[in-house]
C-alpha cells in the first residue's frame, strides 16, 4: 500500500513539530526516516500510523484519508513497532503475539477469529516459534523486539511502521531485525538512528531536521557528505564500500 | 496445528475447571453463611426454605426458620457476593487501565468521598426528604462519592480531554485528602463518642443494613457490571504494553479510559453507598487471581468476579460470628483474612519465577 504525506504541518502543546512535510512511500517499498533527535521522525510515524490528526495537510493511507479510516480498520492495516515495549504482566509470548489478532476478532471474548494459524506462521516469520510458551519477563532484549514484530506481523498489516526498532540491540540483533523485515515484502517506514543501517537495509530515505523535509528519495541519491554534515554537524565521508558493495559512513570526530 | 490443539487444549479445560470449582466454592460457602449465626440451623432446613420460596416442595418449614433463612440472612448474604464480586471487577479493570498494582476501585477519590457524605449524616444529623437513619447515610455516602468523582475528574482531564493514569491517581489522592481531613475535623469537633463510633465503623464497611431491596439492587448493578467490562476485554488486553500500543492495535485510547473509569467509579460509589468501604477485595482478587490464571481478562474477570465474592461471604459470615453478641467490621476480617493469604501467594510466586 501507498503513502502519501502532502504540505503536513503538525502543532503540538505550542510547537511545531513537523512543517509543511510532504514525503510518498511507494507501495513494498522500505523507507528509512533519519534525522538528528527531536526532527520529528516520531511525529510523522505516529501521523502515518494514524494515531493522531495533523493540524493541516493530508496523510493517505493508499487513496484514503488516514484519519478518516475507522480505529479497527486502520489496526488491520497498520503496524507499529515500538522502540521498546514494556508491561509488568505475566504474559507468554504467545499470548503477545496474539495481541496482534485484537483488531481481527470480534469485541466478546470466544469469538472467533476470521483466519488460524496466523499466530504461528507470524511466530515462524520472526524467529521465535521457540519461544512460544517463555514468559515476556524472561526474554531478552532482542527475543522481546522479534516478539513484538511478531506480533506486528499477526496483525496482518499492510504497512510496518517501525520506530527506532534497533535501539537496544547489539549488532547481531540489529541486522538480524531488519533483514527479517526487509524479506517480508511488506511496505515499511522505519526511523533509523544508524546510517549504515539505513543504507543497508532501505530503498529510500526521508531526511527530516527541524520538522523540515531535507532530502528524500533513492538511498544513494540522498545519502551524501555534505548531507551529513548539513543536517548532523558531523564532518563525515559517505563512500560505496569495496566489499560489502553499499554505502558506508565513515565520520571524523 | 496439531500440536497446538495439544498445547492448547489443557489450559481450556483447566480454566473451565476452575471456574466450575469457584462456583461450587461459592455455592456451599454461600449455604454455611445461611446455616450460621446466632441461631445455627442445619444445611437441610436451608435447603428447604430456599427450595419452598422458589416453589419447589419443602413443606414442613416454621415460620421462624423462614423468617431467618429469608428474611434475614438470604438478602445479606447475596449482597455479600454482589459486593464481593463488584470490588473485584473493579479493581481489576483499574489496575490494567492505569497500569498500576496499586489501584483499587477507591482509586478516584470515591471511599473518602463517601465517607464526607455518611460523616455529615451521622454527625451533623443532616437530613432530607423525610429519609432518616440508615437509608439516608446511604444516600449521602453516594452523593459524596460522585462529588469526589467529579472533582477527581476536572482535576485530572488535561485540556485535550485526556485522562492520563497518573493524573488520575495523584487527583485521587488529593481529593481523597481534602475528603479525609474534613472527615476528621467534623467528628473531632462534633465531641460524639457514639458518633466517632458509627463514623469508624462505617468506614470499616458492613453488609448488616442489606435487605432484599438492597440485595436485589447490587445484584442487578454488578451483573451489569460483568456486561459491561466483559464486551472490554479485549481493550484491556491491548494495554498491556501501554496506551500508544492499545491505540496502535485498534482500541480507542481515551473512550475506553473515559467510559470504564466513569462507569467503574459509579459502581463503586453504588457499592460504598450500601455498604460502606470494604478495603481489601478490590485490591488484592485481581492479583490473586493473574497468579493463578494470567492477566488475560477473558479469564481474569469472571474469576475475579467469583473469588471476590467468595471472599466475602465468607469474610462476612465470619464477621458475624467470630465474636458472640457482637459483629465485626468486614474490612477488618477481608484484610485480616486476605493479606496472610496473599502474603503466601506472593512468596510462592517468587520461588516459582
Amino acid at each position: 500500500m501507498r503513502l502519501e504525506v502532502q504540505d503536513v504541518s503538525w502543532v503540538r502543546r505550542g510547537a511545531r513539530v513537523l512543517d509543511r512535510v510532504t514525503a510518498s512511500v511507494p507501495a513494498g517499498s522500505v523507507t528509512g526516516l533519519i534525522g538528528p533527535n527531536g526532527s520529528g521522525k516520531t511525529s510523522l510515524l505516529t501521523l502515518l500510523a494514524g494515531l493522531a490528526r495533523p493540524t493541516s495537510g493530508h496523510v493517505r493511507l493508499g487513496e484514503r484519508e488516514a484519519s478518516d479510516v475507522p480505529t479497527r480498520e486502520r489496526a488491520r492495516l497498520v503496524a507499529l513497532l515500538e522502540q521498546q515495549a514494556t508491561t509488568s504482566l505475566d504474559l507468554t509470548a504467545r499470548q503477545v503475539v496474539d495481541l496482534g489478532r485484537i483488531p481481527h476478532r470480534g469485541r466478546w471474548p470466544g469469538s472467533a477469529d476470521p483466519a488460524t494459524g496466523v499466530v504461528e506462521q507470524a511466530m515462524v516469520a520472526a524467529h521465535v516459534a521457540h519461544l512460544a510458551d517463555r514468559r515476556w519477563q524472561t526474554l531478552s532484549g532482542g527475543e522481546r523486539q522479534r516478539v513484538q514484530l511478531a506480533r506486528s506481523l499477526a496483525q496482518q498489516p499492510s504497512v510496518l511502521m517501525l520506530d527506532e526498532p534497533t535501539n537496544h540491540l547489539d549488532l547481531g540483533h540489529q541486522i538480524d531485525l531488519l533483514r527479517t523485515v526487509r524479506r517480508l515484502g511488506v511496505t515499511t517506514v522505519a526511523a533509523l538512528h544508524d546510517l549504515d543501517l539505513a543504507a543497508a537495509y532501505c530503498d529510500r530515505l526521508v531526511v527530516l531536521a527541524g520538522g523540515r523535509v531535507v532530502a528524500s528519495g533513492p538511498v544513494a541519491e540522498v545519502l551524501s557528505s555534505p548531507l551529513v554534515e548539513r543536517v548532523y554537524g558531523v564532518r563525515a565521508e559517505v563512500e560505496r564500500h569495496a566489499v560489502a558493495e553499499r554505502l558506508t559512513v565513515v565520520w571524523h570526530p | 496445528m496439531l500440536q497446538r490443539r495439544e498445547r492448547r487444549a489443557p489450559w481450556r479445560v483447566r480454566y473451565a475447571g476452575g471456574v466450575v470449582v469457584m462456583a461450587a466454592l461459592l455455592v456451599v460457602a454461600m449455604t454455611l453463611a445461611l446455616m450460621v449465626g446466632s441461631v445455627h440451623l442445619p444445611a437441610g432446613t436451608v435447603l428447604e426454605v430456599v427450595a419452598r420460596r422458589l416453589g419447589a416442595g419443602g413443606l414442613d418449614v416454621s415460620v421462624l426458620d423462614d423468617r431467618i433463612v429469608w428474611e434475614l440472612r438470604l438478602p445479606r448474604v447475596l449482597g455479600a457476593a454482589a459486593t464481593g464480586a463488584g470490588l473485584a471487577l473493579c479493581g481489576a479493570v483499574l489496575q490494567s487501565l492505569t497500569r498500576n498494582d496499586l489501584a483499587d476501585p477507591y482509586l478516584l477519590g470515591i471511599s473518602n468521598g463517601a465517607a464526607v457524605g455518611a460523616v455529615s449524616v451521622i454527625v451533623l444529623g443532616v437530613s432530607f426528604a423525610g429519609l432518616v437513619g440508615t437509608a439516608l447515610v446511604g444516600v449521602g455516602a453516594f452523593a459524596g462519592a460522585l462529588a469526589a468523582l467529579a472533582l477527581v475528574l476536572v482535576l485530572a482531564a488535561g485540556r485535550t480531554g485526556a485522562l492520563p493514569p497518573t493524573r488520575v491517581v495523584l487527583a485521587g489522592v488529593a481529593i481523597g485528602q481534602v475528603c479525609a481531613a474534613y472527615t476528621s475535623f467534623v467528628v473531632l469537633l462534633s465531641g460524639d463518642r457514639d458518633a466517632a463510633r458509627r463514623v469508624l465503623s462505617w468506614t470499616l464497611g458492613s453488609l448488616a443494613g442489606v435487605r432484599w431491596s438492597g440485595a436485589v439492587t447490587l445484584v442487578v448493578l454488578v451483573l451489569l457490571t460483568f456486561a459491561l467490562v466483559m464486551a472490554y476485554t479485549s481493550a484491556l488486553d491491548a494495554f498491556a504494553f501501554g496506551e500508544v500500543s492499545a491505540g496502535s492495535l485498534g482500541v480507542s485510547v481515551q473512550a475506553t479510559r473515559w467510559t470504564l473509569m466513569v462507569a467503574t467509579a459509579l459502581v463503586t460509589a453504588g457499592l460504598v453507598s450500601f455498604t460502606g468501604a470494604i478495603g481489601f477485595v478490590g485490591l488484592v482478587v485481581p492479583h490473586l487471581v493473574r497468579l493463578a490464571c494470567g492477566p488475560l481478562h477473558r479469564r481474569l474477570l469472571p474469576l475475579s468476579a467469583l473469588a471476590g465474592a467468595l471472599l466475602l461471604v465468607l469474610a462476612d459470615t465470619l464477621a458475624r460470628t467470630v465474636v458472640p453478641e457482637q459483629e465485626v467490621p468486614v474490612g477488618v476480617v477481608t484484610a485480616a483474612v486476605g493479606a496472610p493469604v496473599f502474603a503466601w501467594l506472593l512468596r510462592r510466586e517468587g520461588r516459582s519465577a
